[in-house]
């Protein structure tokens, strides 16, 4: 379970950026593109942050990080889902579910 | 539920940038800021389609991107660990690909690779088997407890620390009880006992050790027990412990062995343990098979003494120590009243200056030669680093560092050379077999050296060294033009650039010098040696024999038997076919004990600084001089002396004139004027003795110590041992048989040590000198070969390089003679060149050796002379074959070859 607040923004954030490379390597723009178009809008993040969670997932093992050329044909830097990243990201979404569950426990009762 | 990927990691369609896989720090940094302008890229451009303007899309893009300088130290922290680890990693799949790919390059070029390790594995090779020879003797500590402590301790006697003898029971008794600055202090003695199993009777070599000695030397019997303070106690039951070797040859390593009845010199001992496997005594050359209880029956007694000293106490302080311990008990007999006056040697002293010297002349021969084994390598790398340039050239333009591409070469050389190591690993193994095949026997303790674990890590990390010599000069010139010239030319290459040529023609110059050096030192060993072996003798040693044998006290218990089986022997030994004349003496000649007193000469006083306290002495009958052929010089032969008769059982005869000979050394030191026929001489309180003659001196070549040069004789009168001389008309081995039935016939009591000839005793002094040359001459003329075939390589290399040069003279009119002429000029001046600064060094060097030679100037000028004569003329034939070639060479060939 997170700890402090700061743990959980970045235990979220590193969930939705496993869950957007499920769908595919991306580089970070992408990624946030793709969460900002998910959400309509809603959660516009902080780039220095999914930076700092892309960072941090690739020295854990989760992802893994490679450079290519994007369409435009400029250097880019493209993270892919490993193995070790999908098992994180489905115990963190059965995670995140079950936190979402209690929560909602709580301020359900009126 | 994912999207197909073309490529793992990559969206479709996505082309992965090439990039080269090091990822240093600055790379790493680089990356994120990147990263970091790609995201604001797309972010304003995302921002400026729709509708902002470029400026305010890119604050906006700098505002939603958050802290950049807050991110750039958050990755900082992350990367660091991670940079870290990339970058021994990256060092490491560095240092695998350089592996791999000089793997490849090497085993295309297979004939260079060959002879490159060949050469180098002669180099290692030798180095490596006198390093573990020298490891074993000179570095290693005793393999006991406390090791580099333990010591030998004898007495002095004489002024002047010049003689030592094996001190007595009760001397030894007063060190145990009162030595601070030694631990322990434990005695031996050596000897040998005949075995025998019934059938066969051998002798085998012994000693007579205390309890206390496997516990001074940390170990533990390898089966059953140690001697117990009973079994050493006069009178004991007789038990005997095995040596591991003689335990392994004869029964097998059973341990059924215990128990069992061994016949050691006529009488049963009972087998009560084994020695552990390899123990040698220190500073005990000799193997030995049986270990006897040390049984002391008088205080007199003497017998070796080892000792361990204390940490931190020098063999200087124990030798004082020692010295100043007043003399042992009243009454017992004083040698030159000197008594008590001790010496400790260290295992380093105890070897002698000239073994150790030897020992360190051949280690540096053999660095020599490794030099020019390294020489002959780098020129070859030189050569072919030069067909290499375009390779190093497209790999710089890629992006490789020089410090890259150095490193490049350097892996290929330090392969290169652990190859060589491994080679050479082998042929050291080899060699030391070899080595130990023909070393004397006094160095019969070089039988305990192996290949051991140090000797390999040295051997690994001379090796890597040499590596780095020979690949550095290479790997700096081959990477000198990486860019632009040597992509556009074609004709003028590195290798062939005035500066290759000069780096070429230095190593030469510099195999070559070395090589004169290492002959020269050849030359004067030789020289010396044959000084050596060609000194006279002072006697006859052809067809000489002499044959040790001994009356033991149970069998011959007065001297009446004694001299009466001796008698009998010696007839009987005459009788033999072949052998035409026979003598008894104590000793072989020219060797001899020694007697300890002070020299008196009758009616005269000696002056202090002239006396002397050592003389040789030996027993000798009448017919002596004439069998062993040393003339006499003045006086007469004594007579002989009178057997015993039944009631003259006491040891000496008391009544008659003493006759005594001396050496002409001696008379000309004491007598310069004559007249020492006449005189009386005395040592220490012996009687009187009266010289009635003075024969010619016999010493063994080198033995120039004080104590041969003083010589006395006297009758001789019969002891437990005698040595019996003959001449004999044959050879010694087709009169061994017949000797010893001879001798059993006569006496069948009496006990045969050994039969020797007076020729091998003789070789057996010069043994050393003789191992020291032939090793080192060896060396030299490895030296010597190694520098003409790189000599030779240099050459016709420099004449594949000129050949359309030598194909235009040819086309314009050069005789072959001419050709030749260039060729070879150009090789002389490097021989020159190299003879004379090998000349130069050699006068130096050989400076160090001279305290080995004998007979022979460090400087002698007709070493010197074939030295540079030989030299010259192997390395003119080495320059020679390539010239010829060259004259050979067809100019249409040459000028339309590129």
């Amino acid at each position: 379970m997170p700890q402090d607040v700061s743990d959980l923004l970045h235990g979220t954030l590193d969930v939705l950026v496993l869950k957007t490379l499920s769908w595919g390597p991306m580089h970070g723009y992408a990624i946030a593109s793709w969460i900002e178009q998910r959400t309509d809008g809603t959660l516009e993040i902080v780039d220095a942050a999914l930076y700092k969670s892309l960072h941090r997932l690739e020295h854990g093992g989760a992802i893994a990080a490679e450079w290519g050329l994007s369409e435009n044909n400029r250097r880019a830097k493209y993270y892919s889902l490993t193995p070790h990243g999908r098992q994180l990201m489905r115990a963190e979404t059965a995670t995140w579910r079950r936190y979402v569950v209690a929560v909602s426990a709580v301020l359900e009762t009126a | 539920m994912s999207g197909e990927r073309d490529r793992p990691g990559m969206p479709k369609g996505v082309r992965r940038t090439f990039r080269l896989p090091w990822r240093g720090r600055a790379q790493i940094d680089r990356d994120i800021d990147d990263e970091v302008a790609f995201h604001l890229e797309m972010r304003i451009s995302a921002l400026c389609a729709s509708g902002l303007t470029p400026e305010a899309a890119r604050a906006e893009a700098l505002r939603r991107f958050g802290d950049t300088e807050e991110f750039r130290d958050y990755c900082q922290t992350i990367d660091a660990p991670y940079a870290r680890r990339a970058l021994a990693s990256r060092w490491a799949k560095g240092w695998m690909q350089d592996v791999h790919f000089a793997l490849r390059q090497l085993r295309r070029t297979p004939a260079f690779a060959a002879i490159a390790v060949l050469t180098l594995a002669l180099g290692i090779g030798a180095n490596t088997a006198i390093f573990s020879v020298v490891q074993h003797v000179l570095l290693a500590p005793f393999p006991y407890r406390g090791g580099d402590r333990i010591v030998s301790i004898l007495e002095s006697i004489g002024p002047g620390n010049q003689a030592f003898i094996t001190p007595r029971a009760q001397t030894v008794r007063v060190w145990q009880a009162r030595a601070h600055t030694l631990e322990q202090i434990v005695g031996y003695l050596p000897g040998e006992a005949t075995f025998s199993d019934g059938s066969t009777s051998e002798p085998i070599a012994g000693a007579s050790i205390a309890g206390d000695m496997l516990p001074f030397l940390g170990v533990r019997p390898a089966l059953g027990r140690n001697f117990s303070a009973r079994d050493t106690t006069v009178g004991a039951a007789p038990v005997v412990m095995l040596g591991y070797g003689v335990w392994q040859s004869r029964y097998g390593g059973r341990s059924d062995v215990l128990g069992r009845l061994v016949n050691l010199n006529g009488k049963s001992f009972m087998v009560i343990g084994v020695m552990p496997r390899g123990l040698a005594l220190p500073f005990d050359s000799q193997e030995r098979g049986i270990w006897m209880p040390l049984q002391l029956t008088t205080p007199d007694d003497r017998m070796q003494v080892i000792g361990r000293l204390r940490s931190g106490s020098s063999a200087e302080d124990a030798t004082r120590e020692l010295s100043s311990f007043p003399a042992a008990a009243p009454g017992a007999e004083q040698i030159g009243g000197l008594l008590g006056a001790a010496k400790v040697w260290t295992r380093k002293a105890m070897l002698g200056d000239s073994y150790r010297r030897t020992l360190i002349m051949l280690f540096g021969a053999v660095g020599l030669v490794l030099l020019i084994a390294c020489a002959n390598v780098a020129n070859l790398l030189l050569v072919r680093a030069g067909s290499r340039e375009r390779e190093f050239a497209v790999r710089a333009a890629l992006g490789a560092g020089r410090g890259r591409l150095i490193r490049q070469v350097l892996t290929e050389s330090i392969l290169l050379a652990l190859a060589g190591c491994a080679a050479g690993l082998l042929l050291a193994w080899r060699g030391l077999h070899l080595i130990i095949a023909l070393s004397p026997r006094e160095m019969s303790d070089l039988s305990g050296v192996r290949l051991e674990p140090t000797v390999l890590a040295w051997s690994i990390g001379v090796s890597i060294i040499s590596g780095l010599i020979f690949g550095l000069a290479p790997a700096f010139l081959a990477t000198e033009h990486t860019i632009g010239k040597s992509l556009k030319s074609s004709t003028r290459s590195a290798s062939g650039s005035a500066r290759a040529r000069r780096v070429r023609g230095t190593l030469i110059v510099g195999e070559i010098a070395l090589s004169v050096v290492l002959l020269v030192g050849a030359g004067l060993l030789l020289r010396s040696f044959s000084a050596l072996e060609h000194v006279d003798p002072g006697f006859d040693p052809h067809n000489l024999v002499g044959i040790s044998v001994t009356m033991p006290a149970e069998h011959f218990s007065s001297r009446l038997s004694r001299h009466a089986a001796i008698t009998q022997v010696v007839d009987g030994v005459r009788r033999i076919p072949g052998v035409k004349s026979v003598t008894l003496a104590s000793d072989m000649p020219p060797t001899g004990g020694i007697a300890f007193g002070d020299l008196e000469i009758a009616g005269r006083t000696i002056a202090s600084t002239a006396k002397v306290s050592l003389m040789g002495f030996a027993m000798a009958d009448e017919n002596y001089f004439r069998v062993v052929s040393i003339p006499l010089r003045e006086g007469r032969i004594f007579t002989p002396s009178i057997p015993p008769t039944m009631d003259a059982d006491s040891a000496t005869v008391d009544d008659g004139v003493h006759e005594i000979m001396i050496s002409q050394r001696f008379a000309k030191r004491f007598w310069p004027a004559g007249g020492a026929v006449g005189s009386r001489i005395r040592i220490g309180d012996s009687k009187w003795n009266t010289i009635v003659g003075v024969v010619g001196d016999a010493q063994l070549p080198g033995d120039l110590g004080a104590a041969s040069d003083l010589r006395m004789y006297v009758p001789f009168s019969v002891t437990d041992h005698a040595e019996i001389i003959l001449r004999s008309a044959v050879p010694l081995g087709t009169l061994v048989p017949q000797l010893n039935s001879a001798i059993m016939r006569a006496s069948p009591f009496i006990r045969v040590h050994k039969a020797q000839s007076a020729e091998s005793v003789i070789a057996h002094a010069v043994a050393q000198p003789r191992f020291a040359m032939t090793l080192f001459g060896a060396f030299a003329l490895l030296a010597l070969t190694l520098a003409v075939v790189g000599l030779y390589g240099v050459i016709a290399y420099s004449v594949s390089q000129r050949t359309r040069e030598i194909g235009i003279r040819i086309a314009l009119g050069a005789q072959p003679r001419d050709v030749v002429a260039l060729v070879m000029r150009h090789g002389f001046a490097l021989v020159a060149l190299g003879i004379a600064i090998g000349i130069a060094a050699a006068v130096g060097a050989t400076r160090v050796i001279q305290s080995l030679l004998f007979g022979v100037g460090s400087t002698d000028l007709l070493s010197f002379l074939v030295a540079g004569v030989v030299t010259a003329l192997v390395t003119s034939l080495a320059c020679y074959v390539p010239a010829r070639r060259a004259a050979l060479i067809d100019p249409l060939i040459a000028l339309r070859a590129d």
